[in-house]
């Protein structure tokens, strides 16, 4: 197991130095610079290459980079363009709102999904099975800044039960309950999205399992039901889900995106957004690394997880 | 590691047809006809391609002119949708937003088809260090969050449809090639591509005369969600105001503008916009899961 965690890891490598390259290099070879966005359009040339030459925009692409690569081995990763603070700390402050917000609807959705694509296949071609995945289909095909805001406009307009938007710092300004108050519609926003692409594949998984023989043995043992669904074929139908945690990581990552900007909430995606934009490059290249990165560790969890859920799997 | 997309629709199952069916490509157009999905899927996306482009040649009227003293109008017989904050004709803007969102998703999807397939097939080819390198770049791309890539590589650029549509084939091609290796890397070692390489074909006639033709089922599957995928990418972007530049509209870009009257109870702003992005999402991707029922080779055999 551990040499099989170490060889993973060592596989990554090249992964997450090609994300550095790519990262750099979408920004830099992309015409239109910063001094642009800074000077705006009546910038002259001299002003250009000035403020250039002091962001260090002057030297060859390759030295560019190697200072940059350089730097980022010791985690610092620059100081934006336009905050004029260091980029770890904008992001400090910005990731760990995107996670809460992506983890717990991850967690949320593949409840929600287990639980619907379970009963589902158990009264398969039932009114109930038909109806949610006639349902899903729907709210699948339904762009999710869309589901954000009839969410917005049914339950913070119509019916003024939450805030629109905004979020309140957790330490310091509000407390834990205002925070999380504050959460509910982008959580919601983000999981309904998500539950509707899960539930489709709990229920391919959980409908081949349950015609498995050792689900009839177990029936045959005289087994409950219940155990029989919850000992017996959960366990094995839930795998293909994990597989999937790793899958759509980059996936609810864009939807944070979308959902911070609609909620106006201080996270990575928003971060990013106005960013590119502002052509801060620090931000910029700090927030595709970040977000490839995570993707690469999301893969490699889901990968141990599986073998922790199914030990048949052996990492020899 | 990525899991082939798993058929939401297993309740309507896949058409038995007698032994008389027919060579392999007609019995798979025969079981893609057969089933209801195919139906509601072309009919929906079909009337939404009626709507863009045979609804403006019915319906006259501008998608541009603002009408100053009706702004945010509930429907009408002026105005069968009303008009946005702006006063423009909401129907109207509706229908023109269809055109170039229909037009960039399919030639999009097109393009990354062309591309991911000529790389996957390439890749699988090449075999060896080649194909490790070449796979290495595919799983880097994979992990950038995909809207990121769509929104660094708009934001830098003032969008217009080619470079939008390029933009789209630029940021999609990835998903179909390692699909398309993997199929072609079990079909590579098969005996009648040994037998073809000993007689002396080239790696192109290879490619294209044996590869091709059996990864073709894979490739359709994907590019129809391709499909879906850009037009929402369109979307998406369009109402981050990333899209074409206004006054041009979009489906996307109407609900952004919507987001400003959100407060007023303008209904025929928020939901018809909406619709007719759903609309579309639901007949492209009934008609994926028609074509992989009738085309994945992993599901033929169930």
């Amino acid at each position: 197991m551990g040499r099989y965690i170490l060889q993973r890891f060592i596989q990554a490598i090249p992964t997450v130095i090609g994300l550095t390259i790519v990262s750099f290099m979408l920004v830099h070879i992309t015409p239109g610079g910063p001094a642009y966005a800074m000077l705006g359009p009546k910038a002259t040339p001299a002003r250009v290459a000035a403020v250039d030459r002091s962001l260090g925009l002057n030297l060859p692409l390759w030295d560019q980079y190697g200072i940059w690569a350089w730097q980022l081995l010791h985690l610092n990763l620059g100081i934006s363009y336009f905050y004029l603070q260091p980029v770890t700390v904008l992001i400090e402050q910005a990731l760990p709102v995107t996670l809460a917000i992506v983890g717990i609807s991850y967690v949320l959705a593949h409840g929600i999904a287990v639980v619907l694509g379970s009963i589902q296949a158990y009264f398969k071609n039932g009114w109930f099975d038909h109806g949610t995945t006639s349902i899903n289909y729907f709210l699948y095909s339904m762009p999710g800044f869309w589901l954000a805001i009839l969410l917005l406009v049914w339950f913070a307009v119509d019916i003024p039960l939450f805030p629109t938007g905004n979020l309140c710092d957790p330490n310091t300004v509000c407390n834990l309950g205002t925070w999380a108050y504050h959460m509910v519609l982008p959580v919601m926003s983000l999981t309904i999205g998500t539950v509707a692409g899960w539930a489709r594949y709990m229920r391919t998984s959980m409908t081949d399992t349950l015609v498995q023989d050792y689900i009839r043995t177990a029936r045959a043992k005289g087994l409950s039901e219940t155990r029989v669904l919850f000992k017996h074929a959960w366990r094995n139908s839930v795998l293909p889900l994990i597989t999937l945690l790793g899958y759509f990581f980059p996936t609810i990552f864009g939807g944070a995106l979308v959902v911070e900007e609609i909620f106006n909430i201080p996270g990575m995606g928003l971060l990013t957004f106005n960013a590119a934009i502002k052509r801060d490059y620090p931000i910029v290249m700090a927030a595709v690394l970040i977000g490839g990165v995570l993707v690469v560790i999301g893969n490699l969890v889901a990968d141990l997880l599986y073998g922790l859920v199914d030990p048949r799997i052996s990492y020899g | 590691m990525a899991l082939p997309p798993t058929p939401m629709t297993a309740t309507v199952a896949a058409p038995q047809l007698g032994p008389d069916a027919g060579p392999r490509g007609n019995r798979q157009w025969q079981i893609f006809w057969s089933s209801p999905l195919a139906w509601i899927g072309l009919v929906l996306t079909a009337f939404m391609v009626l709507f863009s482009f045979v609804g403006p040649l019915v319906y006259h009227a501008s998608a541009y002119t603002p009408h100053l003293t009706q702004i945010l109008q509930p429907p009408s017989a002026q105005f069968p949708l009303g008009t946005n904050t702006l006063g423009r004709n909401e129907l109207a803007r509706l229908m023109l937003g269809g055109q170039l969102t229909l037009i960039i998703g399919f030639i999009a999807a097109l393009l990354s088809m062309v591309f991911g397939t000529i790389y996957g097939l390439a890749s699988a080819l090449a075999g060896g260090f080649t194909d490790v390198v070449m796979m290495r770049i595919i799983d880097v791309l994979l992990a950038i969050p995909g809207l990121f890539l769509l929104l660094l590589l708009d934001s830098m650029f003032t969008p217009n449809a080619v470079l939008l549509t390029a933009i789209f084939a630029g940021t999609a091609w990835f998903g179909v090639t390692r699909l398309v290796r993997s199929e072609a890397l079990s079909v590579r070692t098969r005996d009648y591509v040994e037998a073809a390489r000993s007689m002396g074909a080239g790696t192109w006639r290879i490619m294209l005369r044996h590869l091709l033709p059996n990864v073709m089922g894979v490739v359709l599957v994907t590019t129809t969600f391709q499909v879906a995928g850009a037009i929402l990418g369109i979307a998406t972007l369009s109402f981050l105001g990333l899209g074409l530049p206004p006054p041009q509209p979009n489906w996307g870009a109407e609900l952004s503008t919507a987001m400003q009257s959100m407060f007023q109870g303008a209904w025929w702003v928020i939901y018809p916009p909406g619709l007719c992005i759903v609309f579309i999402e639901l007949g492209v991707n009934f008609l994926g899961d028609a074509v992989r029922q009738a085309f994945d080779p992993r599901l033929l055999g169930n």
